[in-house]
């Protein structure tokens, strides 16, 4: 995916992310690149900006923590971030569908 | 840690604009990164070398990731100054109608002095010229 593409949906893909389970940054990164079959090329080191972003705005929370024996930086969803993430979804869903329509008409 | 590293981390440090305490975090962060992402590929037979230079180029530039997190840092900041300037905006707002409103109902404030009695004056004037 081209980087601005993906850069607009950064938000909503790290909170998807951290939906099932808490992750430091690098993890997060690799979950997404896991998940996506590598598909994104972007900076990884964009991501940590964004995260910071949304802990700022209530929609995660962040911890020091001791993961294999190094100090990590974890972040959670909060309330709030799981209402945002299941509001977003939706707009992606319904935009999706849009372009999917266009596309496939006549 | 290597030059390539250390060049690495320390231009994002140069970058970035915002409390201290943020700043050491996103670069603990980043560097805590670096380390997971070496290992990574030391892990598929990376030799070290290449390893932090993939893990670095991966990354992205350090003057990038500054800017981005410093631009981020001051909208906020500029976002809470707004919100106090508003809220003093509000509560003066409230305040000035109550302070008149207080004004215009107390009694005038008399004064004990006497006025000059310019009349009084006058005569004694007159009557020091007509002496002469």
């Amino acid at each position: 995916m081209a980087r601005d593409a993906f850069a607009g949906h950064l938000d909503l893909l790290l909170l998807a992310a951290l939906r099932s389970e808490a992750r430091h940054g690098y993890a997060v990164i690799e979950h997404m690149r896991r998940t996506s079959g590598g598909r994104f090329d972007y900076p990884e080191g964009t991501v940590y900006p964004a995260l910071h972003r949304l802990e700022a705005d209530g929609l995660l929370r962040s911890r020091w923590s001791e993961v294999d024996g190094r100090r990590r930086r974890v972040y959670e969803l909060t309330a709030k971030g799981r209402r945002a993430l299941d509001g977003r979804r939706r707009e992606w869903e319904l935009f999706s569908q849009g372009i999917r329509s266009v596309l496939e008409g006549t | 840690m290597s030059q390539q590293r250390q060049a690495w981390i320390e231009a994002l440090g140069d970058s970035l604009r915002g409390p201290r305490r943020a700043r050491q975090r996103l670069i603990h962060e980043l560097d805590a990164h670096i380390d997971d992402a070496i290992a990574a590929e030391l892990a598929n037979g990376v030799a070290r070398e290449q390893a932090e230079a993939a893990a670095l180029a991966r990354l992205g530039t350090a003057t990038e990731v500054g800017h981005r997190w410093s631009s981020d840092v001051s909208a906020r900041q500029w976002t809470a100054r707004a919100r106090v300037l508003a809220f003093g905006l509000v509560i003066a707002a409230f305040a000035a109608p109550v302070g008149l409103a207080q004004r215009s109902t107390q009694k005038p404030v008399r004064h004990n002095r006497q006025p000059i009695r310019q009349s009084h004056i006058l005569r004694q004037v007159e009557r020091t010229n007509q002496q002469r």
